[in-house]
């Protein structure tokens, strides 16, 4: 629903009414107005446009927090690319193993979610993900490489669930190489295996 | 910061009225406590409480900025 219709005895109470049932603020919509009598103006209210509504969102949950970011927003086909860029406040955003930058993916998701259910959208701090997966990509492949050489397992460093799935989607582009992992929550080893039943 | 929880919290409820974020400010600490309507706790919290732990990371690298710690408590 991103449709509203509001009224009020005044624009004002009008525009308060319609933020109110959208659940959104100001900055996120637009309006019309429908028609204004003495006692009751009417509003059709919109919410913005996927781009702008991003923009506008991610901003206020940043400065809200007391950063001030410089957000770019791309689009391709696998949806929306929404880079932030702080001054010295990168790391803080990114977090540890990258915990922050993943629960701003989460908050700016579900928020956005609501009006636009289709939407694909990727949070990154500085380019830290796009450099991170082409990282473990690049990673995997060569070890993948070594591993069906000499035949002998080999592990990589502790990845986090996120990490371990770009591991294993790229590893899965190999033949003759299995994934498995040893331990349990932050020390969980990922091991790179030759594939035996391939041979 | 508590409006910013508000916000979030008030967005994924159905009962946005009855939401209310106090702020209890120390000097190295800060808590909020939340307080959401019947049956909205789980809205909140989330599936396997991912919801709670994002807007919990959020504010706490805010408050990291600032030097200090954060609490948030979620009340029904």
């Amino acid at each position: 629903m991103r449709l509203a219709e509001a009224t009020g005895k005044t624009l004002d109470e009008a525009i308060e009414n319609g933020l109110k049932t959208l659940k959104v603020r100001q900055e996120e919509i637009e309006y019309e107005l429908i028609s204004e009598e003495e006692e009751e103006v009417k509003i059709k209210m919109e919410v913005k446009e996927p781009r702008l509504h991003l923009l506008e969102l991610t901003k206020y949950i940043l400065e809200s927090c007391g950063f001030k970011p410089t957000i770019n927003i791309t689009k391709d086909d696998k949806g929306f690319y929404l880079n932030i860029k702080t001054r010295h406040a990168d790391a803080i955003l990114i977090g540890k193993k990258g915990e922050t930058l993943w629960a701003l993916q989460y908050i700016i998701t579900r928020l956005m979610k609501r009006f636009h259910p289709n939407l694909k959208v990727l949070v990154d701090v500085s380019g830290y993900r796009m450099r991170r997966t082409n990282f473990l990509k690049k990673k995997a492949e060569a070890i993948a490489r070594i591993v069906l050489q000499t035949g002998r397992e080999m592990a990589l460093d502790p990845l986090t669930k996120r990490e371990k799935q770009i591991v294993e989607s790229k590893l899965s582009e190999i033949k003759g190489v299995k994934i498995y992992s040893i331990g349990k929550g932050a020390s969980t080893n990922v091991i790179i295996a030759p594939n035996d039943e391939s041979k | 910061m508590k409006d910013l929880i508000e916000y979030i919290v008030k967005a994924l409820v159905d009962n946005p009225d009855k939401v209310t974020v106090k702020e209890i400010a120390g000097e190295k600490s800060i808590i909020y406590e939340l307080r959401v309507g019947e049956g909205d706790l789980g809205k909140v919290i989330g599936k396997e409480g991912r919801t709670a732990k994002a807007i919990r990371t959020i504010i706490t690298a805010a408050a990291m900025k600032q030097g200090k710690r954060t609490v948030l408590e979620i009340i029904e």
